[in-house]
């Protein structure tokens, strides 16, 4: 489904000393089927504006489009029906468990959207994130924090959504467990053609998932941009006070220092080093 | 959610926030016990003027005051119906379905009703103006002398100060537990009421949970930078009368005295 904003405006506590304005005259589009990371400091707006994808938040002014659905500052009167579509994995998933049993955990969704899961779809999602089957029948609560990550992702995976919003779904997360998960949303994305959009700190994430890169600085959105092109803004980057990925902060100090240059095309770390062999030998 | 205010603080610069947390407690202690020993429309009156007076002081305006108070309306007219029922004084004058509307139930009424909306707005602007952490001070040092008595006042204040610095914590928490669950579809809006009890579970297990999480980190971290309690402790924040605390207590104390003096 295409994600549209048509210049919204929101403001928390409107009214009272509280007043905070989050997000100032957003406008952008996040075509159907695409990978689309969400960047900025802390307290730029992005967990705000990945709200209004599915109606947790009503935009105090303008409208945000998602498919046939249109949410106003009036809201929206088929809100689950739009929920049911739009995924939505917080922080911290494993907080918002509950159930007796991870099977039951899993068909919280389905039960509450009127849906029936068959056992071997059950079995299929949990391949999908990476976890044993007889993990189905364990309480939630007696499961490692990466399976219970994975557990809180499967539950809303589970509703099969065209839409998966989240909000840095790898935070605390060891570097394989990062990788396999960044793999597996990339694999929705292409394969099941998923609109994927994700909150993240991590710049190589980005560089390495990301179509597209919405940057968010003091509620005001900068972009979106492709990832390289946006590294590659050094203006942008230092008024945002974005870091670069490790690979491109280890090429550039390559060219300052030993004068040489090679240009980023998404090689590995083998074909990175096969490159700066050959021009080693070529000196 | 968001808007209910009791316990809130709201930063600004006024003399009732400059006043020192001891004297703005002993005032609302004592005016409390005052609301009880009026009696007269003269002593309500009193009151009346003190509350409004101090809420303007504060400079936040009334209306982002009043509307905070919104569910406490709520209770203030089930109390006053409740009294205007069930009070069987003076001269009955309307009788409706075996039901009489007393003339002394109506002032029985408004004087609880008057009451109740007089204590909940001194405690307010007690808590608008002065911010937990200065609540409990306060409390720790006014509760001082208790100590001889082996009372342990620093742990009592210890506890006061954390279940009121994890209210916004559980505050958020519940609010994103609350929209977490919403995008599985959850629905605590509608629905028998059954139903809405039911949906309130998936709430309140995750939050419980994390509150004991919570709670043991935080033991662990206490152990861990050496706390033990009131043994040898100094203060960061020394509690100070000024000037403006004498006078101010001395207009409040001459108020209540004239008060209790003419028998209001």
């Amino acid at each position: 489904m295409d994600i549209s904003f048509n210049q919204v405006s929101f403001t928390y506590q409107k009214g009272t000393p509280f007043e905070h304005h989050a997000l100032h005259n957003v406008s952008t589009s996040i075509s159907s089927g695409t990978m689309t990371a969400v960047i900025g400091q802390t307290g730029s707006g992005k967990s705000t504006f990945i709200q209004h994808v599915n109606g947790l938040y009503y935009p105090t002014e303008g409208s945000v489009e998602v498919g046939d659905f249109t949410i106003t500052q009036d809201g929206l009167k088929s809100i689950k029906k739009l929920r049911q579509q739009v995924g939505m994995v917080f922080q911290y998933p494993e907080h918002q468990l509950f159930e007796e049993n991870v099977r039951q955990e899993l068909l919280f969704g389905p039960r509450n959207f009127g849906l029936e899961v068959s056992d071997s779809r059950l079995n299929e999602i949990f391949n999908m994130v990476g976890l044993p089957n007889e993990v189905l029948e364990k309480s939630p609560f007696e499961l490692s924090g990466g399976q219970k990550r994975r557990v809180a992702i499967a539950s809303v995976l589970v509703l099969e959504p065209k839409v998966l919003i989240l909000d840095e779904p790898t935070a605390g997360l060891d570097p394989a467990g990062k990788q396999q998960i960044m793999n597996l949303f990339k694999s929705l994305q292409v394969e099941k053609q998923m609109t994927v959009v994700w909150i993240t700190h991590d710049m190589t994430e980005v560089l390495t998932y990301a179509d597209n890169v919405i940057v968010f600085h003091e509620g005001k959105l900068m972009g979106p941009a492709a990832p390289k092109a946006l590294f590659r803004n050094k203006e942008l980057l230092a008024q945002t006070s974005l870091n670069k990925p490790s690979v491109l902060k280890f090429l550039d100090e390559l060219k300052d220092q030993i004068g040489v240059s090679i240009n980023y095309n998404d090689q590995s770390a083998i074909e990175l080093a096969d490159e700066i062999i050959k021009v080693g030998e070529k000196s | 959610m968001n808007s209910f205010i009791i316990g809130q603080y709201v930063p600004k610069i006024s003399w009732i926030h400059q006043l020192d947390p001891r004297t703005k407690l002993i005032i609302v202690f004592s005016y409390v016990i005052v609301i009880f020993a009026a009696d007269s429309a003269l002593g309500y009156g009193i009151l009346l003027a003190l509350a409004f007076l101090s809420t303007y002081l504060i400079q936040i305006p009334f209306k982002f005051i009043a509307k905070g108070l919104k569910p406490v309306w709520w209770i203030m007219v089930f109390t006053f119906i409740l009294h205007l029922i069930f009070t069987r004084q003076g001269d009955m004058f309307i009788s409706v379905l075996g039901f009489g509307l007393y003339d002394g139930a109506i002032i029985k009424a408004i004087e609880i009703s008057l009451r109740f909306f007089l204590l909940i707005l001194m405690t307010t602007v007690l808590t608008l103006t002065t911010t937990p952490i200065a609540i409990t001070d306060a409390v720790e040092t006014l509760l001082g002398p208790f100590k001889k008595l082996k009372l342990p006042v620093h742990e009592l204040a210890m506890m006061m100060s954390i279940s009121l610095r994890f209210i916004p914590t559980l505050m958020q928490e519940m609010d994103k537990i609350t929209k977490a669950q919403a995008s599985r579809g959850l629905d605590f809006k509608t629905g028998t009421l059954k139903d809405r009890a039911k949906a309130v579970l998936p709430l309140f297990i995750p939050l419980f949970i994390n509150a004991f999480r919570r709670a043991e980190d935080l033991a662990v971290a206490m152990d861990a930078r050496g706390y033990q309690g009131a043994y040898n402790r100094t203060k960061f924040r020394e509690l100070k009368f000024t000037g403006l605390d004498y006078i101010i207590g001395l207009f409040v104390i001459t108020v209540f005295a004239v008060f209790f003096m003419t028998g209001t």
